[in-house]
């Protein structure tokens, strides 16, 4: 998934913003297995997205760490295949996407001189959105196994 | 106590293994500048551009071709000569001695495949396709046929990280060709920016920013980009220059790398005048 997301994932990018499937795949393993699962998941796919871009090691790690930990403050094991299986998994990656770009906005940024709104806005929030539209497969294949 | 204790941790054990893993994260940011680190990363990133190699391939099959790639690095070649007579135009402008044309060509040149890139707004990186074995060194500038695209930043056999202009932590000495006002560029999330030029200095929007014969990681008179915007600061006394950058990294899928790197004696005489100081 880790070289999906750099190799082929950038050729659907709208201007710079990206979808981030790796999101989507810590928010529906952690909802299936809980916070824990979902807090250590995110730190091994941090640690490997960190090792493959070559970039600042320990920061997706870090951020990763924090999405997956949120991610599980929804994990319920009465309601596991309502959250999959309805428009709410897309809130909850919409939620974990933003907090992980934000996230890496602070800890990538030496110099930015950003408006605070601009930075919310087109490097966390459009991404989280274009994620979350991501999640619509996810989704969609949750709800058909279910009504099977 | 020591059931209080296990009782705590087991009703709290989510956080617990947050805040381990988090100072774990902690501790691993802080080895980044070690070389153990770097050598790990450098294997990591030779086995995942292999992977990546061959999907590149696959995608870009029916799209490019060694024509296209031999026109590409011609276009380059000649982009630096004719910024250079750019530069003696100026110069015999400004009443100097210099007539005779020189071709300045004199970079050894290799064409690199873009594999890979990280699509950030903050910490840009493309993985190309040639490395250690075709002669690339970390600190080699990495341009396109229009201008300064970034600077190889970790190499391993046969593939490269390029750390790309679109990068916070990339920042370059350049100047305006026409004045000859000096700055230091850098990527602010949004723009290239050259901060803190005094508002009274000689820079019009239109301009043409080159790398500037102060920087000492590229080579001079690259071309960047050119000034698109002046804003000046609350005081009024300083402005900070947007720059258009020639190169446009999303539509780029070859590069250049200039075999040059940073004067290795004009680094040792810099520490040296900083020793001195101390």
């Amino acid at each position: 998934m880790v070289v999906l997301q750099l190799s082929i994932i950038p050729f659907i990018s709208i201007g710079a913003v990206v979808p981030n499937i790796l999101i989507i795949l810590l928010v529906y393993f952690t909802l299936q297995y809980g916070q824990i699962y979902g807090t250590i998941l995110g730190a091994v796919l941090g640690i490997l997205f960190d090792l493959v871009t070559g970039g600042f090691l320990g920061s997706t790690m870090f951020s990763f760490t924090i999405s997956g930990f949120i991610a599980g403050y929804f994990y319920n094991e009465n309601k596991r295949e309502f959250y999959i299986s309805t428009y709410f998994f897309l809130v909850i990656v919409f939620i974990s996407a933003t907090t992980n770009s934000l996230l890496q906005l602070l800890l990538n940024t030496s110099e930015i001189k950003l408006a605070v709104a601009s930075l919310i806005l087109e490097q966390s929030i459009l991404p989280a959105i274009y994620t979350a539209i991501f999640g619509l497969p996810v989704l969609f294949y949750n709800q058909r196994k279910r009504a099977i | 106590m020591p059931d209080f204790l296990i009782h705590f941790i087991k009703r709290f054990k989510e956080y617990f293994v947050l805040l381990l893993l988090l100072i774990l994260s902690l501790f691993i940011m802080s080895l980044n500048a070690s070389a153990s680190v770097n050598n790990f990363k450098t294997l990591a990133l030779g086995t995942f551009a292999t992977f990546n190699n061959g999907i590149t391939n696959f995608a870009g099959y029916f799209e490019d071709t060694p024509y296209l790639t031999k026109l590409q690095k011609q276009n380059a070649k000649l982009m630096l000569q004719v910024n250079s007579l750019r530069e003696y135009a100026f110069e015999n402008n400004e009443l100097k001695n210099l007539l005779k044309f020189e071709s300045t060509n004199k970079y050894k040149t290799t064409n690199a495949k873009i594999i890979s890139r990280m699509v950030s707004k903050v910490s840009g990186y493309f993985i190309i396709s040639k490395g250690r074995n075709d002669s690339i060194a970390i600190g080699m500038p990495a341009v396109s046929d229009k201008g300064l695209v970034g600077i190889v930043y970790n190499v391993t056999d046969n593939y490269s990280s390029v750390r790309t202009f679109e990068n916070s932590l990339f920042h370059v000495a350049v100047k305006d060709q026409r004045s000859n006002i000096s700055g230091i560029l850098n990527w602010n999330g949004k723009h290239l920016v050259i901060q803190n030029v005094p508002t009274t200095n000689d820079v019009e929007i239109g301009d043409r920013i080159v790398v500037s014969e102060l920087s000492s990681i590229i080579p001079p008179s690259i071309p960047v980009g050119i000034v698109a915007d002046k804003e000046t600061t609350v005081s009024g006394l300083l402005s900070n220059i947007i720059i258009k950058p020639f190169a446009e990294l999303s539509s780029l899928k070859n590069i250049i790398v200039l075999k040059t790197v940073a004067n290795a004696e004009l680094d040792s005489l810099e520490n040296n005048i900083g020793e001195n100081i101390k």
